[in-house]
């Protein structure tokens, strides 16, 4: 109900459900597949090992025409090339025996014996008709099927071959598919003519083929024409890529199928989907090992085909096929049909799946609840036994700060979903991850994305559909690792979730236009993934592998330099530990390079004692030092990181490994004050931990403000405004005691939660009146009576939610604001309005402002509202469903009231006459969040900021000055709601009593690494080396 | 004229509209009965199969811990628990530091801190910290307190604790944080959330 996790919200589907008929669309091909799995599942016993080798041969030319032409036009055409020289005679024609031989070809294979070389190729190429000559080649290949016994021996072998020979002909992605596409096409005749077993594992490639050629737009007899060449030249593949351009199989597209004809198929590794579990006798799946139901209903079937289309996606062999047919499938019924589950199910399943040793866990669940313990150790619990969890990181996207849990976790392989186009699809959720606010910053998530929209899988009896979802594009992730897993068992002591997770991410292909909050690491690779499997020896990587300020990729730390007196950037790595369950940072060292300015760097490293399971963190606080005031360019240097892990032959032996971490910055000069906005994180609260309720009491489907109000996450789009208009933006995870005032020209305060220290509001005071600091401040609603009516029954916790604060807290900002006269009312009020001639205004449930100093200077701005809050209370009190909250009926004819929405205001100086700061306050803060937003006032907070930095009124809002004619009558203002539990996770209350505050929390002293110059000008961690900074 | 006087009848909107309804009526009554039946068939055979489908019981006898002899010998190949942070238990129920683990899987019997059936943190067979349950739980004069628990187990931990070979297998599954260890699902009952004995349950 509540959207905590443990509704963990199956990601259902939302984005756009299509029902495909499967049997009428792959009629045709059904057939011939049944047939061809059917066959090979008899082959399953032995492998197919392919090699082949070419060379050219002699006195053999293949003509290649410009057009398609008939056998007897071809001929004549060669004879006229060839007939004006009398020395050329001893040529034949090679004579083709296939059926294609009857239509138009454009090319023929000639015999010709010169005496005087060349002389008669000369003259064929000069034939306008002729496009091209070249020698004729006769590639060798020999089948062996291996029996079990064996395989097992030749297993890695087969894939070191592989490795080799696609080493050769470059790491590049098309050249491994070409590699391993070679070996396809000639399986496909050799086997033809000399195995029937052979044959049988063919027709199913073939049949693939067919598959993707029909989806085509060219006729089969022209597609006979276009394959022929490529039988007699094996150089030729561009002919093929066109064909592959558009697979009807996500198995196809993502080349799953080119393992599979390797004998590749999931065989020997057990994945396990906990889901909505899967009826006993789906005919897509060839081995179901075992199905357990762990909920209240008595049932092991799927009734919703959520489970069903995931389990397809992994593990179906027919119609839409999945990655790892062969695999033993393990079915966890976790939800009921009414997407029902509890963390207590789940622990006892996931507790069975250690038992049952499960090698890979797909879950494509999730919800914003990473403070569910018992569901988080759980999981922890699962990666330390080496079980690699592969989960769904949500669909609350394009929204940034909405990855859901357990897909967030750092042991945790969390996929994000992409569309056809190579895009993210906006579907999926964006990171970063916010449990380290405010303090901190969070870490980078997604790790991998895969196609996730438009998905074909399994439907619930039989046939197709297709599907969206990051739900959808987990299982695909699964279903690879499931399939790469099984190619390289003879490596299983190196399979854990950190080895898998590191292949899978230097495998990936980075997109083009997405940064790393979006995509993570890039694109799905198997072959790439496989073939790093294969070769893996276990080692110690981090994510993101290294900063670089001036790459786009890398938002939101390109979008604005750092500078001296910067609030320091913090960098979240993970460190992946792919060596030990456990390990140990034994050393960090900072070294900055010499040559490349790194001395301007002061970089502060904090980390994870222990690194478990699987994996740790390491922190990197970076600011510029005194040094780098007046700068502008780029510092380099990196970070040295040291782990010990215990040594895999002996574990009481220690390994020391290190691991660079390269850092780019890019530099400029201190802009000025009137420049500089300071973002206050510190007072901003988010659920989890306790019910903190939505801003705008509209919204119905999420009740929740869970995404942090952070510049990176929701506040992203306001962000980002405001760096196109020029203002530096910083972030503040301490009081307001941790700051200078005299760096900044204005504070901005959104929404806050949290109390204030008294020496908060203190100093805030002497900032702004006597340090010239301004304030602005957008606030929310909060009223008692609403928020007691807003409680509800929560099932999944089986206790009753009362909400803990209102929109924001503004009792609390009540208190901050006292000392200059500012007061917030206790109305929630809603409603359109204009600005000006042409800003379209909603306030979705904001306060009102009762109490304003009326100086000279001052504006005051009123606007018709709807008390939406005594509409609230007129609805019926919530029962136990999210259905019941608040709906407000808008066709009831409305009430307004003017009330006030805006004041402006200049304060004096208490130690002299002269002018101190100036405030800002308005009543709403859904305009600037894009949770939820109907219309942005982005063009209000750039007039306010004018104002506020340079106290200059925009003629707009000078015009709407209502000052003089306001009067503020005495009204109540809102009280704190008598026993709310805030303080239990409170910043600045005491946890055992609400009513009293926390001694103030000590700002944060750094501890700079002592810097171990390098006299370096290039960075040797990247690929691509830096150039140096004379850009 | 009587039968101009009945097509006239049967043009009149009220007859032709009441004709409608009828079949229409008809048509939803017959649709939705044919519907019914064939949910209710379909229930009933899945219902049908699943039941047969989960079944719990033990195929072959567990192996209690006191029926296995250990040699203590240094070539000894031992299961483990693997997956603690610091300390490991092996099948013996022999408890150590990561550090005294040796490369057979097994503890260092020699290590001063390593312990057998090792009790600490643990009261009324519940446990803080799962190593010191399992090995606690090895214990062979624990067999009884194991034996009781596995009978009065709910349904779904019946089905864990039929797919246990021997004692090992059971002390390492029991111990783990399960269904019985939550409340308000959100949070632990207790910090002693490793159990080998059974608890009473939330739900």
């Amino acid at each position: 109900m509540m959207k905590k996790r443990k509704d963990f919200v199956i990601f259902f589907i939302f984005v756009i459900i299509n029902l495909f008929n499967c049997n009428t669309t792959l009629e045709n091909e059904k057939d011939i597949q049944d047939e061809g799995l059917k066959c090979c599942e008899n082959a399953t016993d032995q492998r197919l090992i392919v090699e082949f080798s070419s060379s050219i041969v002699e006195h053999e030319y293949i003509i290649h025409f410009n057009n398609y032409y008939k056998k007897e036009t071809r001929r004549k055409y060669i004879i006229l090339a060839l007939d004006n020289n009398s020395e050329i005679k001893n040529f034949t024609i090679v004579e083709r025996q296939n059926p294609a031989s009857d239509y138009p070809s454009d090319f023929d294979v000639i015999h010709l014996y010169e005496k005087t070389p060349l002389k008669g190729l000369d003259l064929l190429i000069k034939h306008p008709l002729i496009k091209s000559v070249s020698p004729q080649r006769i590639v060798h290949r020999t089948l062996k099927f291996l029996n079990k016994d064996d395989e097992q021996e030749e297993e890695i072998v087969a894939n070191n071959e592989n490795d080799g020979d696609t080493n050769k002909v470059n790491d590049n992605e098309d050249d491994i598919i070409n590699y391993i596409s070679k070996h396809l096409k000639l399986d496909t005749r050799t086997a033809n003519l000399k195995n029937k077993q052979g044959e049988c594992c063919v027709a199913e490639f073939q049949n693939f083929r067919r598959g993707l050629s029909s989806s085509t737009s060219i006729d089969t007899s022209q597609q006979q024409q276009q394959q022929l060449p490529i039988e007699n030249n094996v150089n030729s593949h561009s002919n093929r890529r066109l064909l592959r351009a558009i697979p009807r199989q996500i198995t196809s597209i993502l080349k799953a199928d080119a393992l599979w004809s390797i004998g590749i198929t999931g065989k020997g590794v057990k994945v396990a989907v906990f889901d909505t579990g899967l009826s006993k006798s789906h005919p897509h799946f060839k081995k179901i090992k075992e199905r357990t139901n762990w909920t209240n209903e008595k049932s092991l079937s799927d009734g919703i085909s959520h489970g069903t289309f995931v389990t397809g996606i992994i593990g179906s062999s027919k119609e839409c096929l999945g990655f790892a047919p062969d695999a033993d499938i393990h079915i966890y019924r976790v939800f009921t049909s009414n997407q029902v589950s509890y963390t207590s199910w789940f622990l006892d399943a996931f507790n069975y799946a250690i038992l049952k040793k499960i090698n890979v866990i797909n879950l494509s669940i999730g919800g914003p609840d990473f403070l569910d313990r018992p569901f988080v150790d759980k999981v922890l619990e699962l990666s330390a036994n080496k079980v690699i969890m592969v989960s769904a990181i949500g669909n609350d996207g394009p929204l940034y700060g909405t990855l859901n849990n357990p897909g967030d976790q750092m042991d945790v392989i969390g996929v994000g979903g992409m569309n056809f186009e190579e895009k993210i699809a906006k579907f999926s959720s964006r990171g970063m991850t916010t449990w380290e606010l405010p303090e901190g910053y969070g870490r980078l998530k997604p790790d991998i994305v895969t196609y996730g929209s438009q998905v074909k899988g399994s439907n619930l009896k039989g046939g197709c559909r297709s599907l969206s979802g990051t739900s959808v594009a987990s299982p695909v992730v699964a279903g690879a690792v499931t399939l790469i897993i099984s190619g390289v068992l003879k490596k299983m002591d190196y399979i854990n979730p950190s080895s898998v997770k590191q292949a899978l991410i230097e495998g990936a292909t980075r997109l083009n236009d997405n940064n790393m909050f979006e995509q993570g690491h890039g694109k799905l690779n198997v072959l790439k993934s496989i073939k790093i499997l294969s070769e893996y020896q276990p080692k110690i990587t981090l994510s993101p592998t290294n900063l670089d300020m001036t790459d786009d990729y890398m938002f939101p730390y390109s979008s604005q330099p750092i500078y001296y007196t910067m609030q320091p950037i913090i960098v979240n790595v993970t460190i992946l530990n792919g060596i030990s369950v456990t390990g140990r940072v034994a050393e960090v060292q900072w070294y900055p390079y010499q040559n490349e300015n790194g001395n301007l760097l002061n970089v502060s490293i904090g980390y994870s004692e222990i690194l478990w399971p699987w994996s740790g963190w390491m922190s990197l606080h970076i600011v510029v030092n005194e040094y780098g005031q007046y700068f502008e360019g780029d510092a380099q240097g990196h970070v040295a990181i040291t782990i010990e892990t215990p040594s895999a032959d002996d574990p009481s032996e220690k390994l020391n490994s290190t691991v660079n971490f390269s850092i780019r910055c890019r530099i400029i000069p201190k802009p000025p004050r009137q420049k500089r906005i300071l973002w206050d994180q510190y007072h901003n609260l988010r659920y989890p931990p306790g019910y903190l309720p939505r801003d705008s009491l509209k919204v119905k489907q999420d009740p929740l403000d869970w995404r942090s109000d952070h510049i990176h996450t929701n506040f992203k789009d306001m962000y980002t405004h405001l760096r196109s208009s020029g203002y530096y933006v910083e972030v503040l995870g301490q009081p307001f005691t941790c700051f200078n005032a005299s760096h900044y020209g204005t504070l901005l305060l959104v929404d806050p939660e949290e109390e204030f220290f008294d020496a908060e509001i203190e100093k805030l005071y002497d900032d702004v009146t006597n340090k010239n600091l301004s304030l602005i401040v957008f606030a929310d609603w909060y009223n008692t009576t609403v928020m007691k009516h807003m409680k509800f029954y929560d099932q999944n916790t089986r206790q009753w939610w009362v909400p803990d604060t209102g929109g924001c807290n503004v009792p609390a900002l009540n208190e901050l604001l006292n000392s200059f006269g500012i007061e917030f009312g206790d109305k929630v009020l809603e409603g359109y309005f204009t600005m000006g001639d042409h800003h379209d205004m909603y306030y979705a449930s904001g306060t009102s402002i009762v109490k304003f100093p009326k100086a000279n200077q001052s504006v005051l701005i009123e606007r018709d509202l709807v008390d939406q809050g005594s509409e609230i209370l007129k609805l019926p009190q919530n029962g136990s469903h999210q259905k019941d909250l608040p709906e407000i009926d808008l066709k009831n004819v409305r009430v307004k009231h003017k009330e006030v929405i805006l004041g402006m205001q200049q304060t004096v100086s208490t130690l002299s006459s002269r002018k101190g700061g100036r405030i800002a306050a308005y009543g709403d803060s859904n305009c600037l969040d894009s949770t939820h937003m109907e219309k942005a006032c982005f063009w209000l907070l750039d007039a306010l900021l004018e104002y506020s930095m340079t106290s200059h009124v925009s003629g707009l809002l000078k015009s709407m000055n209502r000052m003089q004619n306001i009067e503020f009558t005495e009204k109540t203002k809102p009280q704190r709601l008598l026993h709310n539990n805030l303080h239990l996770y409170s910043k600045i209350l005491d946890s055992n009593d609400r009513d009293t505050k926390r001694p103030l929390q000590k700002c944060r002293k750094f501890n700079w690494e002592f810097p171990y110059f390098l006299n370096i000008t290039r960075s040797f961690i990247n690929e691509d080396p830096i150039i140096t900074n004379n850009i | 004229m009587d039968v101009n006087r009945i097509l006239c009848f049967f043009r009149k909107r009220v007859v032709l509209s009441l004709i409608f309804l009828f079949s229409l009526a008809y048509f939803l009554l017959q649709f939705n009965a044919l519907q019914l039946i064939k949910i209710q068939n379909r229930k009933f055979q899945d219902d049908d199969i699943e039941f047969e489908e989960i079944s719990i019981k033990r195929e072959s006898p567990l192996i209690w811990r006191s029926l296995k002899e250990y040699n203590l010998t240094e070539n000894e190949i031992c299961r483990n628990s693997q997956q603690g942070i610091n300390l490991i238990v092996d099948e013996r129920g022999f408890i150590c530091l990561r550090d005294n683990l040796k490369a057979t899987g097994c503890c260092d019997i020699q290590a001063e801190q390593t312990h057998i059936y090792f009790c600490d943190t643990c009261d009324a067979n519940c446990c803080e910290i799962y190593e010191n349950c399992v090995s606690c739980c090895l214990n062979p004069d624990n067999v009884p307190i194991l034996q009781k628990a596995i009978a009065q187990a709910s349904d779904r931990q019946k089905l864990l604790f039929s797919r246990v070979t021997d004692q090992f297998d059971l002390c390492l599954s029991i111990c783990r944080s399960n269904s019985n260890s939550v409340v308000n699902e959100h949070y632990y009952k207790s910090s002693k959330r490793h159990c080998f004995t059974k608890t009473e349950s939330s739900e």
